[in-house]
């Protein structure tokens, strides 16, 4: 099963506009407007790789979601928009 | 780094590694807001919106632009994202023009469909079909 992690999350400028924010890629001179769940997702991508469910439980958790068969579609939508973008890369779990 | 001083940091830049350390703050406000997916908008580098006009969109049959019935297909154009129908000619433009007598001869050999108003701003920038 794919794991994702985010490439050079601690070269990314993060700044917080009151709860939105935007997060400049330097290596792509591209700037990305994300609300705070796709902050999140880039943050605990950042933390270490991790998979599209185990993705979903620890947004679930941190934001205290109700149970929804769309949110891993959503989220798995989400992984690929950040992968065209050059944010996070896909990775094979080791043995 | 604390879950207050996160979010007073308006405007101020932080780098990835001090906002892992940050947290449980949208909780009460994303549930609030209703708004319970990722949002993800990007701005493209200056550099690439200096070139924004040698963008040309990919169209459908039904909008793309025909000499004598045939179909204009650019040819060599490259997408600016993956995925994306927006595709950059660079600068200065450079793409190829073909007349297909079908849109799948076009769209089958890596081509592009564009409209009208596209082939005419081409046109003005010195991209033309061979032979006009």
């Amino acid at each position: 099963m794919d794991h994702w992690q985010v490439h050079g999350f601690s070269s990314l400028r993060i700044e917080n506009w009151d709860g939105e924010f935007t997060v400049f890629q330097p290596e792509s001179g591209k700037t990305h407007f994300l609300n705070e769940m796709g902050l999140q997702v880039l943050i605990m991508l950042g933390q270490s790789p991790v998979t599209l469910e185990g993705l979903c439980q620890k947004l679930s958790e941190y934001f205290t979601l109700l149970p929804d068969t769309q949110f891993p579609e959503q989220i798995a939508r989400t992984l690929q928009r950040f992968e065209a973008l050059g944010l996070i890369v896909r990775v094979k779990e080791s043995a | 780094m604390s879950e207050e001083k996160i979010q007073g940091q308006t405007g101020q830049i932080i780098t990835g590694e001090q906002v892992a350390a940050a947290p449980q703050p949208a909780r009460r406000r994303l549930l609030k807001s209703t708004v319970a997916i990722p949002v993800i908008m990007t701005l493209h580098s200056g550099a690439a919106l200096a070139r924004s006009s040698n963008l040309v969109g990919a169209v459908d049959a039904g909008n793309a632009h025909q000499v004598d019935g045939k179909y204009v297909c650019v040819n060599g154009a490259t997408p600016v994202e993956n995925g994306s129908s927006t595709y950059d000619l660079g600068e200065p433009p450079v793409a190829t023009l073909s007349l297909e007598d079908s849109s799948e001869n076009c769209l089958n050999n890596g081509g592009i469909l564009i409209s009208s108003a596209a082939y005419t701003s081409l046109s003005g920038k010195g991209v033309f079909l061979p032979g006009l």
